[in-house]
């Protein structure tokens, strides 16, 4: 068996027990359960990391995502990089409960794809296209990360305004958390894409002699930028609360998606993994 | 005889008994040094708060010394025998010391889970070193029962989410605003639940800022207490733009915090919250208010929904509780017995040690150091005492230490 399948599986077992243990806290009253499975998850994101050092070094990119695979294990690592590294300030331990089973998923699919062939990805050689690709992962990550925290928040805000104190009220962190964990990935998400953004116009100038290539990938990112930025001043400037950003941001998320996944079903020249 | 338990406590005895029965700690010293003249009491420690009055002792007699306790309470209480004898309970042996561990554990409390009766049951027991009521046996026990309460309380969840209206508060301000540093609190009315709500809120880190009151002397004598301003019902309605936490209890018959009001002010506060909590009935403030994004309203019976569900889950933990205090009763009956088997053990120790020293002395004549002797003499001595000691120790878990000392007593006539 190929040994870097073997480590992408190792992180995926790691995070599926993780999960598992998210699930059997949530569902029981032990609360040690969160804090074993938040290890889990570091010890999964640490193999990760192997993973990507491993490629890197053997496929001579600094970047090693050429091929499907790699870029949705990729994706994986930029998710739990944001949460447990750039958010590791404001960070819950119930919050695993929803990341984890995502960094499983991605794994799941990563794996799946595994075999499929690599691309002969020449532009990875760019510094350039590497930073464009390594800050739009990034970006992508954190605002995926603000939507779960969205989720979260609106089912919290739901429970108080209820009154029913179930278990969601007992088990998910404070409004006030929550809130945060919208915010400050969105800021982060919303600066990298449009490092992402820039970078990318500035290696399309070096690559094809133009700053704006006009595709259906381009314009939707531009766009997600704007939408982003509309809420995070929104925000500051006081008319938008908290259950108004949290919708907003369940909204905003559905716009990256389509900017990030969708995009790849239309003819694009960003379409480079099949 | 052994442990053994007098007390009434709140399930059957009205607080009207309770009272003329609690120990004040002059009275409790009182009692304490009038049980040590006492030869039937051996040991002895009160619990008394406003939930339970409890006589936990321990006594060389072979029945419970029901007479030399009464004496006790007749000493310091000028109160008849018919008026409390119908609400007593007596436990004695095993089952004193499972209700002792329960009480500690708070499953035997008003308030299921509360922690208050560790401090005082530690308090209780404090008393009881000064005043020398407590020797090894009690002082052992009251040991085992402070920490199976405290094992209980962080192994289970037995104490968890708020029960009380104040503590439900406190929960629910920081499952809305997080850890709470300085939100602001205003309050209308000084009724004594809005008190004891303020007095939480500003434990838990809120900063009580305005008290509203029709009464003056009364709304400053509040606002004093909590380093606040008192404000008049006429001028509240400006400062509500700047408060996180309105707490209503007015005595007034008709809503006095109006939907237009709040919404007015949500328009200004921006993108804070707002915790309202009206505990008047009838209500303060108007039900629809709730409808209004980020303004979270819990009225009386909200908050008790909420203390309700709470209660639910810590019920659960209820067995396991029970659990670990039935583990508690074998350990300490374990350690019970260990303790009443010792003397035999020493002596049979003690005759081994003879029969050894004499039989192997004449090695040396053989030419055996007086090293190896020793060697061969305390190798001999723990493969003798190992089985023995190893059965009395798994004995002393299910009681049947008495059985084994007896026969060690009739086999080599201790």
């Amino acid at each position: 068996m190929n040994l870097s399948f073997v480590i992408l599986s190792v992180s995926g077992i790691a995070y599926g027990a993780a999960f598992a243990l998210h699930l059997f806290s949530f569902c029981g009253e032990h609360e040690k359960g969160h804090r074993v499975a938040w290890d889990l998850m570091r010890v999964g994101f640490l193999v990760s990391t192997f993973y990507f050092i491993a490629e890197s070094v053997e496929q001579g990119y600094f970047l090693p995502v050429s091929s499907l695979s790699q870029a949705l294990s990729y994706f994986a690592w930029s998710l739990a990089f944001v949460y447990l590294i750039l958010l590791a300030r404001i960070q819950t331990e119930s919050f695993g409960l929803i990341l984890t089973p995502v960094l499983l998923l991605l794994l799941v699919a990563s794996g799946w794809t595994f075999d499929l062939p690599r691309q002969p990805l020449t532009h990875l050689q760019s510094p350039f296209f590497t930073v464009h690709i390594a800050t739009a992962f990034f970006a992508y990550a954190s605002f995926t990360i603000s939507f779960a925290a969205g989720v979260l928040y609106l089912i919290q805000h739901h429970e108080l305004k209820s009154k029913h104190a179930g278990r969601f009220y007992q088990k998910l962190p404070s409004l006030e958390s929550l809130e945060k964990l919208i915010y400050q990935p969105m800021i982060w998400g919303a600066v990298l894409l449009v490092t992402a953004v820039a970078i990318g116009f500035a290696w399309s100038k070096a690559a094809f002699g133009e700053y704006w290539i006009s595709d259906p990938k381009t314009v939707a990112t531009a766009v997600t930028v704007c939408v982003y930025f509309v809420i995070l001043v929104m925000r500051s400037a006081g008319p938008l609360r908290g259950k108004q950003v949290a919708q907003l941001s369940l909204a905003a998320f559905v716009l990256m998606l389509f900017s990030f996944i969708g995009t790849r079903f239309i003819e694009s020249s960003h379409n480079y993994f099949q | 005889m052994g442990f053994f338990v007098l007390g009434i406590n709140h399930k059957e005895c009205p607080v009207a008994i309770r009272e003329k029965l609690h120990f004040t700690p002059r009275l409790a010293e009182m009692a304490l040094q009038e049980a040590k003249a006492l030869p039937d009491i051996s040991e002895l420690v009160i619990i008394s708060t406003c939930n339970r009055v409890e006589l936990h002792g321990y006594t060389e007699r072979d029945h419970l010394p029901e007479d030399a306790l009464f004496r006790v309470i007749h000493k310091t209480h000028a109160v008849q025998e018919e008026e409390f004898a119908p609400y007593l309970y007596r436990y004695e042996g095993d089952a004193a010391l499972r209700h002792l561990f329960r009480v500690t554990a708070g499953l035997d409390s008003l308030v299921l889970g509360e922690n208050e009766i560790l401090g005082q049951v530690r308090e209780a027991f404090r008393f009881a070193i000064e005043t020398s009521s407590v020797h090894s046996l009690l002082y052992r026990l009251m040991e085992k029962a402070l920490k199976i309460g405290k094992d209980i309380r962080t192994q289970t969840k037995i104490n968890q989410g708020a029960v009380s209206i104040p503590s439900v508060a406190v929960e629910l301000a920081e499952k809305i605003f997080g850890r709470l540093t300085g939100e602001k609190v205003m309050v209308l009315g000084t009724g004594e639940i809005s008190v004891m709500t303020l007095k939480s809120l500003k434990g838990a880190g809120a900063d009580v800022v305005y008290v509203v009151s029709r009464n003056r002397e009364r709304g400053e004598q509040v606002a004093g207490d909590f380093g606040s301003q008192w404000i008049s019902l006429e001028t509240w309605e400006e400062h509500l733009a700047s408060i996180d936490i309105l707490i209503a209890s007015t005595a007034a018959p008709h809503p006095i915090v109006r939907f237009e009001q709040i919404q007015n002010v949500m328009k200004r506060r921006r993108s804070r919250p707002l915790f309202l909590i009206d505990i008047a009935v009838p209500r303060d403030i108007e039900a629809h208010v709730n409808s209004l994004d980020d303004v979270y309203l819990y009225n009386i019976d909200d908050l008790k929904g909420v203390s309700a569900s709470n209660l639910r889950l810590r019920r659960k933990e209820i067995q396991a509780a029970e659990q670990m205090i039935e583990q508690a009763v074998v350990d300490f009956k374990s350690w019970l017995e260990q303790l009443e088997a010792r003397p035999t053990l020493e002596r049979f120790e003690s005759y081994l040690d003879q029969i050894l020293e004499k039989e192997l002395g004449g090695l040396s004549k053989k030419g055996y150091s007086e090293a190896s002797i020793r060697e061969i003499q305390h190798r001999l001595r723990s493969k003798l005492l190992h089985m023995p000691f190893e059965k009395i120790k798994e004995a002393s878990k299910n009681g049947g230490v008495t059985r084994y000392v007896e026969a060690l007593q009739s086999l080599f006539g201790l």
